[in-house]
């Protein structure tokens, strides 16, 4: 027989915050990019970056040193069942933040890259934000991040994605909501302020719990040098 | 289609020690594990390490598995390392061949495998194979290949400690396919010697029990009463209480938290089927661990816990019937466990294991409290 805790306890055992877990990403990626290159290069395709980021990510000294106690699990393929009960594997890209065993709660991290072309953010958005927004990821959880890779600077592409998430016919497609202050925007990001650019906020209507989510979005660029408008904070708002 | 990236399997492990004791079916709630459909798929040796292992097993086996395997370095030397199998002696099955290549050659039979001695050195007295056989099914040993030179013998089977017989040995030789060998370039003779070393070790042995699916069934009835199912010594359980105390300050620090703990572990006298362990909170900055050996504690310990299940009845599972009832049971500012007088239970593997599961505890609720 399993009950919560009392809150005093949390105090004793804090677990790791959003905040802590998205600069811990963002300073993680600079540490790879800076001293195994090859592992973030751009040339690499999605579930390669997301194996290799996630890797270091679990490193449990890194981890302790941190603060950030947490499993990093990478689902770089997904099973699916069909109809005749066979089982395919299909290729995707994301990472959950694990407290505990499976069932526990969690935060999943959906990563694509940017390469500056308008399909590339399509996919962004329709490949993998929509997940978040149809319930195939975050059920019942009030936040989520999406990841863009990209090979320029990351305040830039930043900046690019705000502008094309804020199109009003897509904002639609992707169920935006409106902060408080009547934005579909939220920059800089309310949640995690040093490692996300904005926030977005997206009803999910179809769902069971309906509550709506909120997700933050961070971009990693794999060029340093490309990279210089990244604040030592790993802060990346996009520009006015 | 369905995803099944949230499919998950409650794999119970219920062992026989406890069973057995009781005279009925029962699980102990750290035998109940909950695995991953998308674990099992990629990694099918998981059902055997969550027989026996724990959270912290399994991602020691994970980082181990990043630093390669046996495989992949035979495969990357230089000189290739290769492995196989001993000779064949006649059989009916197969046709039968001349010696060929072990015309010439000494021969180790099986029960000639030094039992504790890891190096089969040029004193080692042998007759010929052609003393012994005049024909083989086949010859083995990758074409004699592994009759020669620097290389690591095992037999089949195990010691009754779990442990592999492996030997080093570079002198020429063959023996027959209950035997297995692998060998390697002379420039690594170093590396076998070492892997001799490596395979005749605990970490070997944890390994196996872990990853492999044979290595863990009792031979007969009389084998399940092993050392873990006897009573814990009080020393036991007092290292028990010291080092759930020590993990659960690491949990603390690591984590950034504080506020001090008690830790008291209660058995009750000799000859109680059941201790207790109550984690609270001191209000203190100070961690105190203790162990009190008392009949009156232990049943206080009880009326307490007794209290809880009675204030929280109604969310009992239904499941928790087929469960010994020592699940850990939070009431008001304190965790109990209530657990057999095994030494199972009491190792300080299980204090890690019930450190963190206290400590994942509370860090899931209070993370669903601020995420949800």
């Amino acid at each position: 027989m399993n009950t919560a805790p009392s809150d005093a306890w949390f105090s004793v055992f804090p677990p790791p915050r959003i905040p802590d877990v998205v600069t811990y990403v963002a300073q993680t990626w600079a540490w790879l990019r800076s001293t195994y290159a090859n592992a973030v290069g751009f040339e690499n395709d999605e579930p390669t970056l997301t194996d290799n980021l996630c890797e270091a990510l679990a490193d449990p000294e890194r981890r302790f040193n941190h603060r950030v106690d947490c499993d990093f699990q990478a689902e770089t393929w997904e099973l699916r069942r069909a109809a005749d009960g066979t089982v395919s594997r299909l290729a995707r890209a994301d990472i959950r933040v694990i407290l505990g065993a499976p069932g526990t709660p969690h935060f999943v991290l959906e990563f694509k890259k940017l390469d500056g072309s308008t399909s590339a953010r399509w996919r962004y958005c329709h490949d993998g934000l929509n997940r978040f927004v149809e319930g195939k990821y975050a059920v019942g959880h009030a936040f989520g991040a999406m990841c863009g890779i990209t090979a320029a600077a990351a305040t830039r592409e930043a900046t690019a994605m705000a502008t094309y998430i804020a199109d009003p016919s897509r904002a639609v497609a992707l169920q935006c909501l409106t902060d408080d202050a009547g934005a579909l925007i939220t920059t800089p990001s309310v949640v995690a302020l040093s490692g996300s650019a904005f926030d977005t906020h997206h009803a999910r209507p179809t769902l069971a719990p309906s509550e709506p989510i909120t997700l933050l979005h961070i971009f990693l660029s794999s060029d340093p040098a490309a990279d210089g408008d990244v604040d030592a904070e790993g802060g990346q708002q996009p520009s006015a | 289609m369905i995803d099944l990236a949230e499919e998950q399997v409650d794999y119970w492990a219920p062992k026989a020690d406890v069973s057995l004791a009781l005279g009925r079916l029962a699980l102990h709630p750290s035998d109940q594990k909950l695995l991953s459909v998308h674990d099992i798929y990629a990694k099918p040796h998981l059902l055997i390490s969550a027989y026996w292992g724990e959270q912290r097993d399994l991602d020691l086996l994970r980082r181990l598995q990043r630093f390669g395997t046996l495989a992949q370095t035979m495969a990357g030397r230089p000189e290739p390392w290769v492995s196989g199998k001993g000779f064949h002696a006649p059989n009916l099955s197969n046709r039968s061949r001349s010696l060929g290549p072990l015309e010439a050659l000494a021969f180790l039979p099986a029960d000639r495998m030094p039992r504790d001695y890891p190096v089969i050195a040029s004193d080692v007295q042998l007759d010929q194979v052609k003393d012994h056989f005049y024909i083989v099914a086949s010859p083995g040993g990758k074409n004699a290949r592994l009759y020669h030179g620097p290389r690591v013998i095992l037999p089949d089977g195990l010691t009754e400690e779990y442990g592999i017989r492996a030997a080093y040995t570079h002198e020429a030789f063959a023996f027959t396919s209950s035997i297995g060998a692998i060998g390697g370039g002379p420039d690594d003779e170093a590396l076998l010697k070492f892997l001799a070393a490596y395979l005749r070790s605990p970490v070997a042995t944890y390994l196996l029990i872990l990853t492999g699916y044979s290595v863990i069934q009792p031979q007969n009835y009389a084998r399940l009463a092993t050392p873990l199912l006897h009573r814990p010594a009080s020393r036991e359980v007092g290292t028990y209480v010291k080092v759930l105390a020590r993990a659960l300050e690491t949990h603390r620090r690591h984590s950034g938290g504080h506020g001090g703990l008690n830790v008291d572990a209660v058995v009750d006298g000799n000859g109680g089927f059941f201790g207790a362990v109550r984690i609270s909170l001191s209000g203190e900055n100070n961690d105190r661990a203790t162990l009190v050996r008392s009949e009156e504690a232990f049943h206080a310990l009880l009326m307490d816990v007794e209290a809880a299940f009675e204030s929280q009845l109604d969310r009992t599972e239904r499941d928790a019937l087929f469960k010994i009832p020592n699940a850990m049971v939070v009431a008001g500012d304190a965790f109990y466990f209530l657990k057999p007088m095994r030494r199972r239970f009491w190792l300080a593997r299980a204090a890690l294991a019930d450190a963190d599961l206290i400590a994942r505890t509370v860090q899931a609720a209070a993370w669903k409290k601020l995420t949800s």
